[in-house]
């Protein structure tokens, strides 16, 4: 037997799988034009859905980062302005305390000048009770403990400014997450900024200075304090040895600053580096997902002429019969 | 004495003709029949004389044109090879059906996904990170993560439900029978019965004539199609009767089915026994399920079952418990333990969300005990504790000593180490050696990473499903065309036969008249 032999069935058979496969390539093709995806399911390009799959999740987390940064840069953009208010309200008090030291003032003028510094003081601690967000910036991890707490004697002298928040050596931080693995602390601890300050005790009257209990604290308020209680004693010695206090205070909240500045110049490089890595990843994404149109769109040109050359091929074999002939 | 002669020959000749074209027109009605054989009429001359005799007597002694026989077109060989091509085909044709069903629910080209869902988690905790006293920062991270939990639980209901309507419910007798898998048994049965039936006349009727043809199609169809359910070795005897065998196991002998299949209930790693019984239930082989290598019940076994080569929906629902259980332990050790064995405490907020206290609810649990272990992706759920007081969440982490008491730390509520720790978890790798106190095994991948590796797993697994089944349909194109070439019709061919039998036909017509003549002439010459 001829194994050659051709039956009518067979022929209109093979026909139609020819057709059926063109068909299939060409609505293939169409989806892919249409949707603008080349790998639309896992076992479409089983190479690269593991990097798409990666790739997306990648891509929501480096967003996610630029979100903290943009927000938590916000937050540092107050704290560097708050400091930069006490920095003017420091080289005020610097000013006041040097004319006070100058000898020429009467107890009228220090006692104005001492009302001056109570201001300036009270002012510091209005802005190390700064708020951002619903949350006290310099209360490290005790966000909603407002940080400091001024208390006045009967005479309106300032008694204590006291801290309340988070202590230096304690887990004060609170950290954002700027890239992989890196999370950096945005705040500044209010004890170590400003300091503390309890009056001299002067135990009872009449004024007896040798049963005082001196006063206590450190950092910022401590001088201020302690300039405010000279100015009211009239001990300009005292009130000349406070500019030491004031200049290291000062230092201190520049060398604050300069720190999160610093952590700004960080966010600023780290956001280069992220802006960079999402261009990339979206243009390895895009390369490994999305159709290349004009290539489609020529092979979709080819396949519709090969479709339609099919369906005249079979329109013509089907017509084609002995029969014609009889 | 020869004349008549003359004139039987001729009558002969149109019957043979017309009989011949009698087969012609069966051939075109089917043109359009799969299953149908090409026959044709095979022609031999009456042999009858003496070959010693003289050529007068030799030619008077001719004897005209039988039909010696009614050929059907058939090749055994290629019919069994398609017998066979078409069990492995049917098997591949199954398995890609499932499995692009599994494909399609485990997408995670979608924006619906796990990874979706993971990463609208983790967006979640860095909000929480960011204010972790904001209680609606913290009802966010709950419905965030219990929709992990519900991706999870409709992945692993999703394939269940595809396993449970492939092959039921492996300790219920009924539920394995009314499923898919039960259906194609009794399919079988029912296809073996008619096979005997058909047996049974073959072996009556013998070889012989056109009823037997159109037996012998039938029974090739019939076999056809059981191929397209369980592998077979078909054994043709000489009466055209086949007998039918699975593996080493005969099935149908002759005129009688000796074996039947029957779907027992299984094990959790075998969803469905199946057993061959006689006609009356009776087992006679249990547990055949090895043999059974091709069709679509082959299939079905295969990829409900828990062969760790092939492509399982256990295996893939495995995966997704790996996933399940990790990022459950990950997440409940960072909110109740000490991962990193610094000596840090988890701490959350009290219900007023003023202070801060020890963190002891796990975030996820076991929803059928409870408990923190032996989590699947069907069972994972949030710990109720969480959902009805969100401020029990861990955001802060403490290092708590004789010196430093947690009351020490109770205002610190804007202490944010533990939710940085969830946030930094997304990016560590886990094999066996990393994590403490849970076991996390992720061989060396982050989650996510997991998650994707998973994901291009089951793209491979289908996709090199897909190509057996691309390269199974080719042979079995060709073996089909081949087949069909051999046993087609081809109209073409039967227009030219009829013609060239009506052109005998005619020319008989012409003898028959002309020897009525000549006869008409020998009576009117003796008047």
């Amino acid at each position: 037997m001829d194994i050659n032999r051709t039956t009518t069935l067979g022929t209109s058979n093979s026909l139609l799988n020819y057709m059926r496969s063109s068909t299939s390539k060409y609505n293939e093709l169409s989806l892919q034009a249409s949707s603008g995806y080349k790998v639309t399911t896992l076992s479409d390009d089983p190479s690269s859905t593991r990097t798409l799959v990666s790739i997306s999740s990648q891509l929501k987390e480096l967003n996610t980062y630029l979100d903290n940064m943009t927000s938590a840069q916000t937050e540092l953009d107050t704290l560097d302005s708050t400091l930069s208010s006490v920095t003017d309200l420091i080289q005020k008090a610097t000013d006041l305390a040097t004319q006070a030291a100058n000898g020429t003032y009467s107890d009228e003028d220090l006692a104005n000048i001492k009302t001056q510094v109570d201001e300036i003081i009270k002012s510091v601690v209005d802005l190390a009770n700064t708020k951002y967000d619903g949350k006290y910036i310099f209360s490290g991890t005790a966000t909603s403990t407002q940080a400091y707490e001024i208390t006045y004697d009967t005479d309106g002298n300032i008694e204590s400014i006291l801290y309340n928040g988070t202590l230096p050596a304690s887990d004060y931080e609170r950290y954002v997450t700027i890239s992989e693995g890196v999370s950096v602390s945005i705040n500044a601890n209010g004890q170590s900024v400003f300091g503390t300050y309890t009056a001299t005790d002067d135990n009872g009257t009449p004024i007896d200075p040798s049963d005082d209990v001196a006063a206590t604290g450190s950092g910022l308020l401590y001088t201020l304090g302690v300039l405010s209680e000279s100015l009211a004693s009239g001990d300009q010695t005292a009130v000349s040895s406070c500019l030491t206090g004031l200049g290291t205070a000062l230092d201190n909240v520049s060398a604050t600053r300069t720190k999160f500045a610093a952590v700004s110049n960080k966010f600023e490089l780290t956001q280069d580096v992220i802006n960079t890595t999402i261009t990339t990843l979206k243009t390895y994404q895009s390369d490994l997902r999305d159709t290349d149109l004009s290539e489609v769109m020529s092979d979709l040109a080819v396949q519709q002429t090969a479709l339609q050359a099919t369906y005249k091929v079979f329109s013509q074999v089907s017509s084609l019969s002995l029969l014609d002939f009889m | 004495m020869s004349l008549v002669s003359s004139l039987n020959i001729a009558q002969q000749a149109l019957s043979v003709n017309q009989a011949a074209i009698t087969v012609i027109s069966n051939n075109i009605a089917n043109v359009d029949n799969e299953n149908y054989s090409k026959l044709r009429v095979e022609l031999a001359d009456v042999i009858n004389y003496d070959y010693l005799a003289d050529p007068t007597t030799q030619a008077n002694s001719l004897n005209g044109v039988q039909i010696s026989q009614i050929k059907r077109y058939s090749n055994a060989y290629l019919q069994s090879y398609y017998w066979s091509e078409n069990s492995t085909a049917s098997y591949y044709e199954k398995y890609a059906q499932i499995a692009s069903n599994i494909e399609d629910i485990v997408n995670e080209l979608n924006d619906t996904g796990l990874s979706n869902a993971l990463s609208k988690f983790y967006d979640a905790v860095n909000a929480l990170n960011e204010t972790p006293t904001d209680k609606s920062a913290r009802e966010n991270f709950v419905s965030c993560a219990e929709n992990v939990c519900s991706v999870l639980n409709s992945y692993y209901n999703s394939l269940t439900n595809i396993k449970e309507n492939l092959v039921g419910d492996y300790q219920t007798a009924d539920s394995v029978q009314n499923s898919e898998i039960g259906n194609n048994i009794k399919t079988v049965n029912d296809l073996l019965d008619r096979l005997a039936n058909v047996n049974e006349n073959l072996l009556k009727t013998g070889t012989l004539g056109i009823s037997s043809n159109s037996l012998l199609d039938e029974r090739d169809a019939l076999i056809s199609e059981l191929s397209s359910y369980i592998n077979i070795d078909v054994d043709l005897q000489t009466s055209g009767a086949a007998s039918v065998s699975l593996g080493s196991y005969r099935l149908v002998n002759g005129s009688e089915v000796v074996g039947y299949l029957d779907a027992a209930t299984g094990t959790a790693s075998k969803p469905a026994q199946i057993n061959i019984v006689n006609s009356e239930g009776t087992t006679l082989y249990a547990d055949i399920n090895n043999s059974i290598t091709g069709g679509k019940i082959g299939s079905i076994l295969d990829i409900c079952g828990s062969s760790t080569i092939d492509f399982t929906i256990s295996g893939v629902i495995d995966q997704l418990n790996t996933i399940a259980q990790s990022f459950a332990n990950i997440m409940n050790d960072i909110q109740t333990g000490d991962p990193e064995g610094d000596g840090t405490t988890a701490l959350c907020l009290n219900a007023a969300g003023t202070q801060l206290i020890l963190a002891t609810e796990n975030i996820f649990l076991n929803s059928e005990t409870g408990l923190r272990t032996n989590i699947t992706a069907g069972n994972i759920s949030m710990n109720s504790a969480i959902i009805a007081d969100s401020n029990l969440v861990a955001a802060a982490r403490v290092t708590i000593s004789g010196t430093t008491p947690l009351s020490y730390y109770q205002d610190d509520i804007g202490n944010n180490a533990n939710s940085t720790l969830i946030l930094a978890s997304r990016d560590t790798t886990y094999s066996t050696t990393t994590y403490t106190p849970s076991v996390v095994n992720l061989g060396g991948q982050t989650l996510e990473g997991y998650l994707a590796t998973f994901a291009s797993t089951v793209g491979y697994d289908v996709d090199s499903i897909n190509n057996s089944l691309s390269t199974q349909a080719t042979v079995l194109n060709e073996i089909e065309s081949q087949l069909q070439s051999e046993t087609g019709v081809n109209l073409d061919e039967e227009l030219s036969d009829l013609i060239k039998f009506q052109r005998a036909y005619e020319a008989a017509a012409r003898v028959f008249s002309t020897c009525n003549e000549l006869l008409e002439e020998l009576i009117n010459l003796g008047r």
